[in-house]
């Protein structure tokens, strides 16, 4: 009896497949009133978005700066290879103005009445790009969607984080995609499950260190890779150097550099490896130099600080790897400690951590300094890539 | 093509469906409960006691955990998301320790609005103490759809006011034990027991999943990851 119940059990778990996100993995699977339901994306649960309708839409761009010819001739590419319907892969060093260049594909998406949606793994650049998009585009509705902020969910552009694309089941016309290296996008089966349901028409996807999987899946036809070596002000990305300090000296070494900051006037970010390392860090640092916070993402009022650092009430910042990507400042030094933790350091986010420095036209260089006990094969390949893009100038 | 393994040949964690390689020691008592040592950790089960005094009664409570992060978000993926599956890992280990404990009362869950449950597809205070192995009665009703979590400490008394006693169900002379998923302020409990008393349940007891002070319970929703 029991074991004909098993059987018969084991005999719909293997016939269900999650509508929603493909899943047929039996561990993943339940039973419901004699109903087979998907555990995997159950979480994911909440209102969705209405569809709209794809009338013409009057757009104007309001830039207040221009773009640079490279940029110019690879933005029209996308237009070209989005009307074509080619999907297109933007691998562009950091700082070389990859949000600019989807711009003109977001126009064009808009003039003919798609629907235009731009995603990102992180909340807070969801924040940041959200004001961007919304002064470059003034005429069109620009919403942000992001955990604890969905009150209105349809608009002409959508932004929103990964984790909100099951909302927009078949949706997107053009969905942009920035930042598909990072956590949590990355290897991430649910939720690359979700971005591919959402996607009605085309997708334009960006990132400064694509993984070796994504680069095959548009190396195949109707995709594309577009690469830009440069950075936007055509001056060299600022090459990391490598400190070699044991760890117990590491918080000296990092307050002898803050002093040197300190008196030529430049903010800095120290990137932590852990939560607690950020913490005690930040303790040790705060006793001999004051004027400096620490950031990571269970601490409560992180925006606030961070919106305060770019004020400038801040001189230095402790963080974990939240600010690894798409922050920009002006005149920001970065000191990566504990950089030979190879679990957390990997090569790529090496590249975004070094890519938060010099990306401003009047302040184009900047120093970044690992300290590390030993070298690690990450952070040398980190510094060659760097140094590779460095080579196209 | 992925490999075909039976469930039951790899076992593994229901809440984080890592397989669990670690053996525990509660296993040797009892039998073992689809939950890693992590889960199990995080979850922290301690079984605690105390009396509800009010209007000269004194009802002994037991709660299985207190509130925590963890508890918190089960319990919505469990309640708010319909996963019926984690029904019987909250009582968990704990369950035939409370079955002894409890044995020969009958349980009285806590009511719940019935459109709500015919949404989800189940009761879900009854689904999360079935493994307790004891008869359910439902003599309680409620009849309009408010949620104790929206509301403050003094609205939270008014709860009587929302519940009816359905005259059909017969409770003299039963040993009840009422059953809930949280304790906050007692509210509820104390409603519900004034009920039951007046209708002649003999020895009257209460346990609940969770156990949270009003301050905890906020600081908990406040500290949710993402």
């Amino acid at each position: 009896m029991a074991f004909s119940c098993l059987y018969k059990r084991m005999g719909t778990e293997e016939s269900f497949i999650c509508p929603r996100c493909g899943n047929q993995d039996p561990k993943y699977i339940g039973m419901r009133n004699g109903r087979p339901y998907c555990r995997k994306c159950i979480s994911f649960i909440g209102t969705k978005a209405a569809s709209l309708p794809s009338t013409p839409k009057t757009v104007e761009l309001k830039l207040h700066y221009d773009l640079s010819g490279e940029q110019k001739q690879l933005s029209r590419h996308i237009v070209s290879n989005y009307l074509r319907g080619v999907d297109t892969l933007v691998y562009a060093v950091c700082g070389a103005g990859k949000t600019e260049l989807s711009y003109g594909v977001i126009e064009q998406a808009l003039r003919q009445g798609h629907q235009v949606g731009f995603a990102l793994p992180r909340r807070d650049v969801v924040i940041e790009l959200y004001w961007r998009i919304k002064e470059a585009f003034p005429l069109n509705k620009v919403v942000a969607v992001y955990g604890e902020h969905t009150y209105a969910l349809e608009g002409d552009i959508v932004i929103l984080t990964t984790h909100q694309l099951y909302r927009y089941p078949h949706y997107f016309d053009l969905l942009v995609m920035d930042e598909i290296d990072a956590f949590p996008f990355k290897g991430n089966d649910l939720l690359i499950a979700m971005y591919r349901a959402s996607l009605r028409g085309h997708c334009v996807m960006m990132s400064a260190t694509p993984s070796k999987e994504i680069l095959r899946e548009f190396h195949e036809p109707a995709h594309e890779v577009l690469e830009l070596r440069t950075r936007f002000h055509k001056h060299p990305i600022p090459v990391p150097q490598i400190r070699l300090v044991p760890h117990l000296f590491q918080p000296l070494a990092v307050v002898h550099k803050l002093k040197q900051y300190r008196q030529q006037n430049k903010p800095c970010f120290v990137f932590s490896p852990t939560i607690a390392a950020a913490e005690e860090l930040h303790s040790c640092v705060s006793l001999l130099l004051r004027g400096g916070s620490y950031v990571h993402s269970k601490r409560e009022g992180r925006e606030e600080i961070i919106s305060a650092f770019k004020k400038g009430e801040y001189r230095y910042l402790i963080t974990t790897s939240v600010l690894e990507r798409g922050v920009t400042i002006a005149n920001l030094q970065v000191l990566v400690v504990g950089a030979d933790e190879k679990n957390i350091y990997s090569s790529s986010t090496l590249i975004q951590i070094a890519g938060r420095v010099g990306r401003k036209s009047d302040a184009p260089s900047g120093e970044v300094v690992f300290f590390a006990e030993k070298k690690t094969e990450e952070m040398q390949n980190a510094i060659k890539e760097i140094a590779f893009c460095n080579t196209f100038l | 093509m992925p490999s075909k393994k039976s469930p039951s040949a790899t076992p593994f964690c229901k809440v984080c469906f890592q397989a669990i390689t670690s053996p525990n020691w509660r296993t040797l008592f009892g039998e073992s409960v689809p939950l890693c040592n992590d889960c199990l950790r995080e979850m922290n089960p301690r079984l605690m006691q105390w009396a509800l005094r009010y209007k000269g009664y004194k009802i002994p409570v037991r709660a299985v955990y207190f509130y925590n992060q963890k508890i918190r978000s089960m319990l919505f993926q469990f309640k708010g998301c319909a996963d019926i599956e984690l029904s019987s890992l909250f009582l968990g280990y704990q369950a035939p320790l409370l079955h002894a404990l409890y044995r020969g009362y009958t349980l009285v869950p806590a009511p719940s609005f019935s459109e709500k449950n015919e949404a989800r597809g189940f009761n879900h205070v009854e689904a999360m103490f079935s493994p307790l192995k004891l008869p359910f009665l439902h003599p309680l009703i409620k009849i309009d759809d408010v949620k104790q979590a929206d509301l403050h400490r003094d609205e939270r008394q008014k709860i009587g006011q929302h519940l009816r006693y359905d005259e059909t169900v017969d409770i003299r002379r039963k040993k009840i034990l009422f059953v809930d998923d949280l304790f906050t302020t007692g509210a509820t409990a104390k409603a519900c027991c004034e009920l039951l008393e007046k209708h002649g349940a003999k020895h009257l007891r209460i346990l609940v999943m969770g156990y949270t002070s009003e301050n905890a319970e906020k600081k908990a929703d406040r500290n949710e990851p993402n």
